[in-house]
Protein backbone atom coordinates (compact mmCIF):
# COMPACT_ATOMS: atom_id res chain seq x y z
CA UNK A 1 0.00 0.00 0.00
CA UNK A 2 1.26 3.53 -0.70
CA UNK A 3 1.17 6.47 1.40
CA UNK A 4 -1.56 8.83 2.31
CA UNK A 5 0.49 11.54 2.82
CA UNK A 6 2.76 13.98 0.93
CA UNK A 7 6.31 14.73 2.02
CA UNK A 8 5.80 17.20 4.19
CA UNK A 9 3.37 15.06 5.95
CA UNK A 10 5.24 12.66 6.68
CA UNK A 11 7.97 14.90 8.03
CA UNK A 12 5.47 16.40 10.21
CA UNK A 13 4.56 13.04 11.54
CA UNK A 14 8.19 11.70 12.39
CA UNK A 15 8.68 14.72 14.08
CA UNK A 16 6.17 14.78 16.45
CA UNK A 17 6.58 10.97 16.50
CA UNK A 18 10.34 11.84 17.92
CA UNK A 19 8.88 14.20 20.23
CA UNK A 20 6.22 12.22 21.67
CA UNK A 21 8.52 8.69 21.63
CA UNK A 22 11.55 10.20 23.26
CA UNK A 23 11.35 13.62 24.34
CA UNK A 24 7.79 13.40 25.97
CA UNK A 25 8.45 9.87 27.03
CA UNK A 26 5.31 8.73 25.66
CA UNK A 27 6.51 4.64 24.53
CA UNK A 28 2.82 3.70 23.71
CA UNK A 29 2.40 6.24 21.19
CA UNK A 30 4.63 4.07 18.84
CA UNK A 31 0.90 1.53 18.76
CA UNK A 32 -0.66 4.48 16.81
CA UNK A 33 2.18 5.72 14.60
CA UNK A 34 3.16 1.57 13.54
CA UNK A 35 1.22 -0.25 11.05
CA UNK A 36 0.02 -3.91 12.77
CA UNK A 37 2.85 -5.27 11.01
CA UNK A 38 6.03 -3.15 11.36
CA UNK A 39 9.09 -4.28 11.02
CA UNK A 40 12.60 -2.49 12.13
CA UNK A 41 15.01 -4.23 10.64
CA UNK A 42 17.47 -2.77 12.80
CA UNK A 43 16.03 -2.93 16.28
CA UNK A 44 17.82 -3.39 19.47
CA UNK A 45 21.62 -5.06 19.42
CA UNK A 46 21.30 -4.83 15.63
CA UNK A 47 18.44 -7.46 15.44
CA UNK A 48 14.86 -7.01 13.67
CA UNK A 49 12.26 -6.40 15.84
CA UNK A 50 8.72 -4.96 16.04
CA UNK A 51 6.35 -2.23 18.15
CA UNK A 52 6.56 -4.12 20.98
CA UNK A 53 10.77 -5.02 20.79
CA UNK A 54 11.10 -0.96 19.88
CA UNK A 55 8.11 0.00 22.68
CA UNK A 56 10.27 -1.94 25.61
CA UNK A 57 13.75 -0.71 24.26
CA UNK A 58 12.45 2.54 24.72
CA UNK A 59 11.22 1.91 28.44
CA UNK A 60 14.77 1.08 28.80
CA UNK A 61 16.04 3.80 27.70
CA UNK A 62 14.16 6.61 29.97
CA UNK A 63 15.39 4.30 32.99
CA UNK A 64 18.62 4.25 31.86
CA UNK A 65 19.28 7.80 30.77
CA UNK A 66 16.62 10.02 32.23
CA UNK A 67 17.31 13.12 30.66
CA UNK A 68 17.57 11.92 26.99
CA UNK A 69 16.64 14.50 24.62
CA UNK A 70 16.68 13.59 20.63
CA UNK A 71 17.04 16.46 17.61
CA UNK A 72 16.53 15.85 14.26
CA UNK A 73 19.51 17.52 12.85
CA UNK A 74 18.76 16.90 9.04
CA UNK A 75 15.53 15.24 7.66
CA UNK A 76 14.56 14.80 3.87
CA UNK A 77 11.73 12.92 2.42
CA UNK A 78 11.10 11.57 -1.23
CA UNK A 79 8.31 9.28 -2.07
CA UNK A 80 6.99 7.27 0.79
CA UNK A 81 10.09 7.25 2.69
CA UNK A 82 12.10 9.92 5.52
CA UNK A 83 15.44 9.89 6.28
CA UNK A 84 16.50 11.81 9.34
CA UNK A 85 19.90 12.89 10.88
CA UNK A 86 19.44 12.39 14.86
CA UNK A 87 21.37 13.18 17.71
CA UNK A 88 20.19 11.07 20.85
CA UNK A 89 21.84 13.22 24.05
CA UNK A 90 21.80 12.49 27.66
CA UNK A 91 23.47 12.70 30.74
CA UNK A 92 24.47 9.50 32.55
CA UNK A 93 23.55 9.15 35.77
CA UNK A 94 26.27 7.47 37.39
CA UNK A 95 28.92 9.21 35.95
CA UNK A 96 27.49 13.00 35.20
CA UNK A 97 28.97 12.71 31.76
CA UNK A 98 27.09 14.15 29.03
CA UNK A 99 26.44 11.49 26.67
CA UNK A 100 25.71 10.83 22.95
CA UNK A 101 24.91 8.97 20.04
CA UNK A 102 24.32 10.04 16.90
CA UNK A 103 22.22 8.40 14.03
CA UNK A 104 20.75 7.96 10.69
CA UNK A 105 17.60 6.79 10.13
CA UNK A 106 15.18 5.84 7.27
CA UNK A 107 11.37 5.04 7.38
CA UNK A 108 8.71 3.87 5.14
CA UNK A 109 5.00 4.65 5.34
CA UNK A 110 2.00 2.50 4.37
CA UNK A 111 -1.10 4.47 4.45
CA UNK A 112 -0.73 6.71 6.81
CA UNK A 113 0.83 5.05 9.42
CA UNK A 114 5.06 4.11 9.74
CA UNK A 115 5.30 0.28 8.15
CA UNK A 116 9.71 -0.14 8.15
CA UNK A 117 12.58 1.19 10.01
CA UNK A 118 16.29 1.01 9.39
CA UNK A 119 19.21 2.52 11.28
CA UNK A 120 22.64 3.03 11.84
CA UNK A 121 23.63 4.58 15.17
CA UNK A 122 27.06 5.61 16.52
CA UNK A 123 27.93 3.97 19.89
CA UNK A 124 27.38 6.29 22.57
CA UNK A 125 30.61 8.01 23.89
CA UNK A 126 30.94 11.44 25.56
CA UNK A 127 30.32 14.91 24.35
CA UNK A 128 29.61 17.91 26.11
CA UNK A 129 28.02 20.11 23.36
CA UNK A 130 24.30 19.67 22.36
CA UNK A 131 24.65 21.85 19.11
CA UNK A 132 22.05 23.66 16.89
CA UNK A 133 20.66 21.42 14.12
CA UNK A 134 18.45 22.75 11.48
CA UNK A 135 15.80 21.03 12.56
CA UNK A 136 14.80 20.19 15.93
CA UNK A 137 12.02 18.16 17.26
CA UNK A 138 11.39 20.89 20.21
CA UNK A 139 12.14 24.32 21.37
CA UNK A 140 13.67 22.98 24.86
CA UNK A 141 16.98 23.91 25.87
CA UNK A 142 19.21 21.66 27.72
CA UNK A 143 22.07 22.74 29.38
CA UNK B 1 12.31 2.66 -4.03
CA UNK B 2 9.81 5.97 -5.48
CA UNK B 3 9.18 4.85 -8.75
CA UNK B 4 10.17 8.80 -9.84
CA UNK B 5 13.34 9.48 -8.44
CA UNK B 6 14.52 12.90 -8.04
CA UNK B 7 17.74 13.63 -10.05
CA UNK B 8 19.67 14.10 -7.26
CA UNK B 9 18.47 10.58 -6.63
CA UNK B 10 19.67 9.29 -9.86
CA UNK B 11 23.28 10.77 -8.97
CA UNK B 12 23.52 9.23 -5.82
CA UNK B 13 22.68 5.89 -7.50
CA UNK B 14 24.90 6.61 -10.24
CA UNK B 15 27.91 7.19 -7.65
CA UNK B 16 27.36 3.77 -5.99
CA UNK B 17 27.20 1.81 -8.98
CA UNK B 18 30.55 3.45 -10.27
CA UNK B 19 31.68 2.24 -6.39
CA UNK B 20 30.39 -1.75 -6.99
CA UNK B 21 32.44 -1.25 -10.65
CA UNK B 22 35.51 -0.51 -8.59
CA UNK B 23 35.70 2.85 -10.83
CA UNK B 24 38.96 4.74 -9.80
CA UNK B 25 37.37 7.71 -11.72
CA UNK B 26 34.72 8.05 -8.95
CA UNK B 27 36.33 10.48 -6.90
CA UNK B 28 36.83 12.75 -9.52
CA UNK B 29 33.40 12.19 -11.60
CA UNK B 30 31.32 13.09 -8.45
CA UNK B 31 33.32 14.73 -5.69
CA UNK B 32 33.51 18.46 -5.41
CA UNK B 33 37.02 19.18 -4.96
CA UNK B 34 36.42 20.51 -1.37
CA UNK B 35 34.05 17.61 -0.66
CA UNK B 36 33.39 17.14 3.24
CA UNK B 37 33.94 13.12 3.60
CA UNK B 38 33.15 11.66 7.33
CA UNK B 39 33.77 8.47 8.07
CA UNK B 40 31.66 7.25 11.02
CA UNK B 41 33.06 10.22 13.01
CA UNK B 42 36.05 11.80 14.24
CA UNK B 43 38.36 11.34 16.63
CA UNK B 44 38.00 14.55 18.28
CA UNK B 45 34.91 17.03 20.13
CA UNK B 46 33.67 18.47 17.09
CA UNK B 47 33.10 22.40 18.38
CA UNK B 48 29.94 22.25 16.57
CA UNK B 49 28.80 19.42 18.57
CA UNK B 50 27.47 17.36 15.06
CA UNK B 51 29.70 15.24 14.29
CA UNK B 52 29.88 12.22 16.05
CA UNK B 53 32.79 11.39 18.36
CA UNK B 54 34.93 8.01 18.00
CA UNK B 55 36.91 6.05 20.32
CA UNK B 56 40.22 5.69 20.86
CA UNK B 57 39.69 2.13 20.51
CA UNK B 58 37.94 2.25 16.83
CA UNK B 59 40.20 4.82 15.75
CA UNK B 60 43.49 2.33 16.54
CA UNK B 61 41.25 -0.12 15.08
CA UNK B 62 40.23 1.43 11.76
CA UNK B 63 42.56 4.17 11.53
CA UNK B 64 40.97 4.49 8.18
CA UNK B 65 38.05 6.42 9.77
CA UNK B 66 37.48 9.96 10.52
CA UNK B 67 37.37 13.25 8.51
CA UNK B 68 38.54 13.80 4.95
CA UNK B 69 38.81 17.11 3.62
CA UNK B 70 39.24 17.18 -0.65
CA UNK B 71 39.64 14.57 -3.17
CA UNK B 72 43.17 14.01 -2.38
CA UNK B 73 42.13 13.25 1.50
CA UNK B 74 39.22 10.89 0.05
CA UNK B 75 41.43 8.86 -2.55
CA UNK B 76 43.79 8.60 0.36
CA UNK B 77 41.65 7.35 2.53
CA UNK B 78 40.51 4.86 -0.10
CA UNK B 79 44.13 3.50 -0.77
CA UNK B 80 44.38 2.80 2.94
CA UNK B 81 41.03 1.66 3.62
CA UNK B 82 42.12 -1.19 0.41
CA UNK B 83 44.94 -2.46 1.71
CA UNK B 84 42.90 -3.43 4.65
CA UNK B 85 39.72 -4.79 3.02
CA UNK B 86 37.78 -6.04 0.21
CA UNK B 87 34.18 -5.66 -0.39
CA UNK B 88 32.75 -8.54 -2.16
CA UNK B 89 29.17 -7.66 -2.53
CA UNK B 90 26.81 -5.05 -2.25
CA UNK B 91 22.94 -5.75 -0.96
CA UNK B 92 19.75 -3.75 -2.52
CA UNK B 93 20.04 -0.36 -1.50
CA UNK B 94 17.51 2.66 -0.92
CA UNK B 95 18.02 6.07 -2.36
CA UNK B 96 15.69 8.77 -1.83
CA UNK B 97 16.72 13.26 -1.91
CA UNK B 98 15.21 16.09 -1.58
CA UNK B 99 17.00 19.41 -2.80
CA UNK B 100 20.13 19.25 -2.62
CA UNK B 101 20.31 16.71 -0.07
CA UNK B 102 20.07 12.86 -0.47
CA UNK B 103 20.53 9.53 1.31
CA UNK B 104 21.36 6.07 1.06
CA UNK B 105 20.73 2.65 3.31
CA UNK B 106 21.91 -0.47 2.43
CA UNK B 107 24.72 -3.42 3.28
CA UNK B 108 28.02 -4.87 1.87
CA UNK B 109 30.01 -8.02 2.42
CA UNK B 110 33.90 -6.83 4.39
CA UNK B 111 36.56 -9.12 3.58
CA UNK B 112 39.28 -8.52 6.35
CA UNK B 113 42.57 -9.16 4.34
CA UNK B 114 44.26 -9.42 7.84
CA UNK B 115 42.00 -11.92 9.31
CA UNK B 116 40.23 -13.57 6.19
CA UNK B 117 36.61 -12.95 8.18
CA UNK B 118 33.96 -11.56 6.00
CA UNK B 119 31.09 -10.13 7.49
CA UNK B 120 28.15 -8.11 6.12
CA UNK B 121 27.71 -4.44 7.47
CA UNK B 122 24.70 -2.13 7.49
CA UNK B 123 25.63 1.47 6.22
CA UNK B 124 24.03 4.82 5.58
CA UNK B 125 24.75 7.83 3.84
CA UNK B 126 23.96 11.30 4.01
CA UNK B 127 24.96 13.49 1.19
CA UNK B 128 24.80 17.20 0.14
CA UNK B 129 25.14 17.96 -3.43
CA UNK B 130 25.97 21.39 -5.01
CA UNK B 131 26.24 22.14 -8.74
CA UNK B 132 26.02 18.37 -9.84
CA UNK B 133 28.87 17.23 -7.54
CA UNK B 134 28.89 15.31 -3.47
CA UNK B 135 29.63 18.09 -0.98
CA UNK B 136 29.26 16.52 1.83
CA UNK B 137 29.49 12.84 2.36
CA UNK B 138 28.85 10.95 5.69
CA UNK B 139 28.74 7.77 6.28
CA UNK B 140 27.94 5.74 9.04
CA UNK B 141 28.27 1.81 9.58
CA UNK B 142 28.07 -0.58 12.61
CA UNK B 143 32.11 -0.18 13.66
CA UNK B 144 32.13 -2.86 16.60
CA UNK B 145 31.15 -5.16 13.20
CA UNK B 146 33.76 -3.58 11.34
CA UNK B 147 36.63 -4.18 13.58
CA UNK B 148 35.64 -7.86 14.96
CA UNK B 149 36.84 -8.47 11.75
CA UNK B 150 40.31 -7.39 12.21
CA UNK B 151 40.52 -8.90 15.33
CA UNK B 152 42.85 -11.56 16.26
CA UNK B 153 43.88 -12.88 19.98
CA UNK B 154 42.99 -9.64 21.52
CA UNK B 155 44.51 -7.39 18.81
CA UNK B 156 43.61 -5.93 15.80
CA UNK B 157 45.53 -6.34 12.22
CA UNK B 158 46.07 -3.23 10.34
CA UNK B 159 47.98 -1.81 7.84
CA UNK B 160 48.47 1.56 8.51
CA UNK B 161 51.16 2.67 6.02
CA UNK B 162 52.16 -0.28 3.98
CA UNK B 163 53.36 -2.78 6.81
CA UNK B 164 50.84 -4.71 8.96
CA UNK B 165 50.84 -3.64 12.46
CA UNK B 166 49.09 -5.23 15.22
CA UNK B 167 46.96 -3.16 17.43
CA UNK B 168 46.07 -4.13 20.81
CA UNK B 169 42.57 -3.29 22.64
CA UNK B 170 43.87 -0.59 24.58
CA UNK B 171 40.50 -0.69 26.80
CA UNK B 172 37.99 -2.90 28.28
CA UNK B 173 35.45 -1.05 25.43
CA UNK B 174 33.24 -3.55 23.86
CA UNK B 175 32.57 -0.43 21.46
CA UNK B 176 34.70 -0.04 18.52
Amino acid sequence: MATDLTPAQMKDFVRSHFEDFVNKRNASVIEKNMTRDFYDHDGPGGKPTGVEGDEQMMLAMYKAMPDLHLTIEEMIAEGDKVVCRNIWRWTDPQSGKKMQFHGFVMWRFEGNRIAERWGTVTPPREGSLWGTGEEQTSTRKIV
Amino acid sequence: MSTTLQPNSTLIAAYLDAVIRKDASAVDRFFDPDVEYMVNGIPMPDPAGVLPPISRDCQSALPWLGLHRGRMAVKGFLAHMHRNLEVTAFGPREVISEGNKAAAFGWFRLHALATGRTVDISYSIFFELRDGLIVRYHFLENTFDVAAAFRASGSWLIDTDGVKHSVPNITENKEA
